[in-house]
């Protein structure tokens, strides 16, 4: 960890900048990734520039680890009355003099905004202003070696090839010694683990039980409160976890409702590509990056409840329980331990466990619910990954009129779907509309600052002429496989395997036709 | 923002649209004053120039003050083009020139310099291409 601090002297233009500057000759020295470099300099200069131009001085504060570097920039200027004007393009109340030098454009704030992954500004009139820049000194794009949350048990597997085949992004192998997930290919979804039989596929996390976690808040998706029973209002398992020593304990389904009304008015907005896509899910997310890169600019800039509700939860340490492996990466992504750990669903039932009487099906209240109420109106919300992923073709090809906001979930029936939780989805999801808990406008939609970016998981080297040499020798190994698609080999097809060759992740005797003699006689 | 669609050198451009050069290359070294470009940005305020300043941009602009050049060195463009002959302010040009940015002055306005760097890119102005 380093920290540097250097002071910034308002008013006067004659050493402007000098802070920015030796800030960069200090993250030159480090050896910082000159695309990084450039958006870190963007976000100090800019943000220098603001203490001079209008206010009578200030420090600027970096610090910076092995991921991310923090800066801060403090100043005792006149404040800011109205942020969100002042955060708009073309804002701006620089006078005169810095204008007539080319500042004043009103675009420091949002230069700023655009090339950090997390942006944080406050201001009180007479007092000063206070901004908080964080970049990832990895950016995505680079990052080759992506996380994920998928835990393998090998020894579990008995290589029945199910996840190979019901992987939708072609990121599981099986080999002899057990099943392998390829990080940069995979998005969480958790339909490998639905499809293994033998729960040698799960999702990483600390295993720990509830004893450790006190003196911690919780943070609870709100399809794990619907999880005990009929009779058990979501609200009524929050009291026990209360009475168990967390505290506070935070759902996440206020943030659901606020982060859904957040999406249709962003929809409304001049510039917002149609239809948007609520980022509810961040498997939807991962695969949009991976898979649907065009539709990226149909994102809504925002974070998913869980991790919008974590952002704002900064006084005390949580435990979070993760609801899938997509939720866990994308919290993972942002918090590290102590400060947030990431727990998996069993550990909530473990704590609770003797708590409520098990009983399935759905309460009275519930059935009447079946009937009358409705489902929100104006979006679509679209569940289950078949129907998503054609969705997201059709929107790739222009298909989708007339729909402003689609709220994909990569699992059915939304989050209720997920494969950790016991409960049916279907009976989950109307007894949480049933619950006290459904549409109740609570907590917030957090901007996204860290824009979504292509992930480079499909390509096959970061060099797009090196890619497309790669590709051709891909494709003339694939001529000489069987083209079957068995997947006797570990790899979903056999174009798979022609990469995994070439790639040397694989042998062409991998491949049974070519292997075994008698096999290959009886097919040719 | 013009894509060039092939690299062009700082100093050839220069010599075709008439600008003087200062940070002249010695010889042929390409890491040093001689900056190929690829791409070339015209602008007159600081946040756009920034944002459209990489290491293979040409800025062009009206302006001529401190702060362009403060620009010039934290964003390691390989040169900047100053317009109607403005005269570098001489301890900046010190700072830039060490940095290895190449300034060309034309003594043309902003409007007539960019025409100029156009026609000789895509060759659309007649006697010059």
């Amino acid at each position: 960890m380093i920290r540097e601090s250097y002071p910034i002297c308002g008013g006067s233009f004659e050493n402007a900048g000098v802070a920015s500057s030796l800030l960069k000759a200090r993250l030159k020295q480090i050896g910082v990734d000159p695309a990084v470099l450039r958006r870190i300099m963007i976000a100090a200069y800019e943000a220098e520039m603001n203490v001079v131009i209008h206010a009578h001085g200030g420090n600027m504060q970096v610090s910076l680890d092995d991921r991310y570097l923090d800066l801060e920039v403090r100043d005792e200027g006149p404040g800011i009355e109205d942020i969100d004007l002042a955060v708009k393009e073309g804002f701006s109340t620089a006078p005169d003099e810095a204008r007539q030098m080319g500042f004043g454009a009103g675009m420091g704030l949002p230069n700023i905004r655009k090339n950090s992954d997390y942006f944080r500004i406050e201001s009180q009139v007479g007092r000063g202003t206070y901004i908080k820049a964080t970049i990832n000194l990895r950016p995505c794009e680079e990052s080759i070696e992506r996380k994920n949350s998928i835990d393998v048990k090998a020894e579990l597997c008995n290589r029945c090839l199910a996840c190979v085949r019901e992987c939708p992004t072609g990121a599981l192998r099986v080999h002899d010694q057990g099943p392998e997930v390829l990080a940069h290919r995979c998005i969480d979804c958790a339909l490998c683990i639905d499809a293994c039989g033998r729960n040698a596929l799960g999702m990483k996390s600390k295993s720990l039980s509830h004893g450790v976690a006190g003196e911690r808040a919780i943070v609870v998706p709100s399809a794990l409160l619907v999880q005990f029973g009929f009779f058990v209002d979501p609200e009524d398992v929050i009291g026990v976890l209360g009475e168990k020593g967390y505290n506070p304990v935070l759902n996440g389904a206020g943030w659901e409702v606020s982060l859904r009304s957040a999406v249709s008015a962003y929809a409304l907005e001049e510039n917002s590509s149609l239809p948007v896509i609520s980022p509810v899910c961040p498997a939807v997310v991962n695969l949009v990056e991976t898979r649907f890169p065009s539709l990226i600019p149909n994102l809504a800039p925002f974070l998913s409840p869980i991790e919008a509700l974590l952002s704002e939860n900064t006084d005390k340490p949580a435990l979070c329980i993760g609801l899938c492996p997509a939720m866990s990466t994308a919290i993972r992504a942002w918090y590290q331990e102590p400060e947030v750990i990431v727990a998996h669903p069993s550990m909530l039932f473990e704590a609770l466990s003797g708590s409520f009487a098990p009983g399935g099906g759905v309460a009275s209240r519930e059935r009447e619910w079946i009937n009358s109420k409705k489902p929100p109106t104006g979006i679509l919300i679209i569940s289950g990954m078949a129907e998503v992923n054609d969705m997201l073709e059709r929107m790739e090809n222009a298909d989708v009129r007339g729909i402003d906001v689609v709220e994909p979930y990569l699992c059915s029936y939304g989050c209720f779907g997920s494969p950790l939780l016991p409960e049916n989805s279907a009976v989950a999801q109307a007894r949480f509309r049933a619950s006290s808990l459904f549409n109740k406008p609570e907590g917030r939609a957090v901007r996204r600052e860290g824009l979504y970016s292509a992930r480079r998981g499909t390509r096959l080297h970061p060099n797009i002429q090196e890619a497309m040499i790669l590709f051709s020798k891909i494709d003339r190994v694939c001529t000489g496989l069987p083209g079957r698609n068995c997947g006797r080999c570990g790899a979903p097809s056999c174009f798979a395997l022609a990469e995994d060759i070439v790639l040397g992740r694989a042998t062409r005797d991998q491949c049974v036709y070519i292997n075994n003699s008698e096999i290959k006689e009886r097919w040719n | 923002m013009e894509n060039t669609e092939k690299e062009i050198f700082l100093d050839e451009l220069a010599a075709r649209i008439g600008a003087r050069i200062f940070n002249v290359p010695c010889g042929d070294d390409r890491k040093g004053g001689r900056k190929p470009v690829q791409f070339v940005y015209a602008g007159d305020k600081v946040s756009e120039l920034l944002n459209a300043a990489e290491e293979d941009t040409l800025l062009v602009t009206n302006l001529s003050n401190p702060q362009l050049f403060r620009i010039a060195e934290l964003m390691d463009i390989p040169g900047i083009c100053l317009v109607n002959g403005a005269q570098p302010p001489g301890e900046m040009l010190k700072l830039v020139l060490r940095n290895g940015t190449a300034i060309l002055v034309s003594d043309e306005g902003l409007f007539e310099t960019c025409g100029r760097i156009y026609g000789c890119l895509f060759g659309y102005m007649r006697g010059e291409a």
